[in-house]
């Protein structure tokens, strides 16, 4: 019996390219005269070619089931970018609504302590009035976040807004104190001795009240970024400061201007920093701390259910991915 | 509609195009990896991976063959199901019984073996599980080879294309297929075919 591995490795290559009919016409005449006086090369020829069609009949099985892709099989990779990115928002959510609960918390504990520190900054200089009428255009800014509406609130003879311009007539440095009531109830104790320092430093020198708007920025800073978790918020307030404690000219078109910027700057600003500009609980406006609390709360709400429906989201977006 | 155009509508992510290209070529693409890998469940796996690959990947196929673009890919995925085996080789022999007896054969096959009766199924079903031993039996490329050109009845540029190998390899490596594939079978004398079995004794 012809067993075709003793074919040397040529001869095998040979006859099965010519079972297939694959070899050139020259090699095909070749094989042909040794086929026609070599019948162990014919024999083995025979042998491939029973070989391949023994392979060829060989049953076509229907396949046990439909390999057509589900959406799901096509698109694993899109899922697989978005489901980090609603882990990621859910985590956002959620520190959101803790940090402002925080927050909320915590006006309430010190707001008591805010009035004691407010109230001795109030009788040591001229400022304070200013320091105090200020807080009204600039909740109205925050509620309405439109340049016009605190334009409004400042132009128009609303008590507060006059004491402002009165004050601002009346005294040289209005940087200082401008600033001082942006500063969150619980830097209020920081914010006193500010106070205190402007009204010291900068009644000889209007430009030279940088300074205490420095010192303001700094006690911004930490409330600003507890609330919101990033840095957007911040830049608009203390560049704010800035221009208004640059203008500190003693006229009240430049408080208008300033204000009106603390208004425009309040569109980007993030509902959780107007809810910390919002609730200013200093004596003269009684009437606003109540309509700027539910304000947190809203936000408070807002966040919470958020965060929930993201967490829904999240957890269906793992099963379904598994 | 055209493949080619259904081709391209995959390619900007019609799904529902590439899904009528899958119907097309799925038989074939589980036949390669069943005979391939000798076990219906693997096969299965790797032509759906092959499949979802396919997808992935079809912005690299440029025009020419699909089919041996495909046949490229379904091969891979063999490799790969026969390189996992190799790390963790408890491949029950279960696994290895012929398809046949569970599987189902293609309608015409189907029928054409009820005609022969109850007797010439068996000896077809086992003459099947035969041949698929004795391709088990053979090197990973060399069966490769012969499931695609003698199985399949691809030609050899498209086995040189699904193999990414020169064509002298090809014809090399199907030679030797074929010669081992005859000797191992020639132990299952009884079970062959008598012109197979004649060829075989005229010599001795």
């Amino acid at each position: 019996m012809t067993r075709l591995n003793r074919l040397p490795p040529r001869d095998l290559e040979a006859l099965s390219a010519y079972a297939d009919g694959r070899l050139s016409p020259a090699e095909r005449q070749a094989l042909d005269a040794r086929l026609g006086s070599d019948t162990e090369l014919r024999a083995a020829l025979d042998q491939i070619r029973a070989t391949a069609s023994l392979l060829r009949a060989l049953p076509s099985i229907r396949p046990p089931r439909s390999f057509v892709l589900s959406p799901e099989m096509a698109g694993v990779r899109r899922r697989g970018l978005g489901y980090p990115a609603l882990q990621l928002a859910t985590a956002m959510a959620t520190l959101g609504f803790i940090v402002t609960l925080g927050v909320d918390l915590f006006s309430f504990s010190v707001a008591p302590s805010a009035l004691r520190a407010a109230a001795p900054a109030e009788e040591m200089a001229l400022e304070a009035p200013a320091a105090q009428a200020l807080p009204p255009s600039d909740a109205a800014g925050a509620a309405v976040p439109e340049a016009g509406a605190a334009m409004e609130a400042v132009s128009t003879p609303e008590p507060g807004a006059q004491a402002q311009m009165d004050a601002l007539q009346a005294t040289l440095p209005p940087a200082p104190t401008a600033t001082a009531p942006l500063a969150p109830t619980e830097s209020a104790d920081r914010a006193a001795p500010a106070l205190e320092a402007g009204s010291l430093t900068a009644a000889p020198t209007a430009e030279g009240a940088s300074p205490p708007p420095t010192v303001e920025s700094g006690a911004m800073t930490a409330p600003a970024c507890e609330a919101c978790g990033g840095e957007q918020p911040l830049p608009p307030e203390t560049q704010s400061e800035k221009t208004a404690g640059e203008q500190a000219t003693p006229s009240a078109e430049a408080s208008i201007e300033s204000s009106a910027a603390l208004g425009v700057e309040g569109e980007t600003v993030t509902p959780e920093a107007y809810a910390l500009q919002a609730p200013p609980p200093l004596e003269p406006a009684p009437e606003l701390p109540p309509a700027g609390l539910p304000w947190l709360r809203w936000v408070e709400i807002a966040l919470a259910s958020t965060a929930i429906l993201l967490a829904g989201l999240t957890i269906w977006a793992r099963a379904k991915s598994q | 509609m055209d493949e080619a155009e259904l081709l391209r509508q995959a390619q900007h992510g019609d799904l529902d195009a590439f899904n009528t290209v899958v119907l097309a070529h799925q038989t074939r693409a589980y036949n390669v990896a069943l005979r391939v890998l000798g076990d219906g469940e693997a096969a299965a796996d790797a032509t759906q991976d092959a499949f979802i690959s396919a997808y992935r990947n079809l912005r690299s196929y440029r025009g020419g063959s699909f089919r041996a673009w495909l046949l490229r890919i379904v091969t891979n995925a063999c490799y790969d199901e026969l390189r996992r085996r190799k790390r963790r080789p408890a491949t029950s022999l279960e696994e290895l019984a012929p398809e046949t007896e569970d599987g189902e054969p293609e309608v015409e096959a189907w029928l054409a073996t009820r005609a022969d009766g109850p007797e010439r199924l068996s000896e077809r079903g086992e003459l099947v599980a035969a041949i698929q031993d004795c391709l088990d039996r053979l090197p990973d490329e060399f069966r490769i080879v012969a499931v695609l050109a003698d199985v399949q009845g691809c030609g050899y540029d498209e086995v040189a294309q699904a193999i990414g190998k020169p064509l002298g390899t090809v014809k090399s490596r199907l030679a030797r297929a074929r010669a081992r594939l005859r000797d191992c079978l020639q132990r299952h004398g009884e079970l062959l075919p008598a012109a197979f079995r004649l060829q075989g004794e005229v010599p001795s």
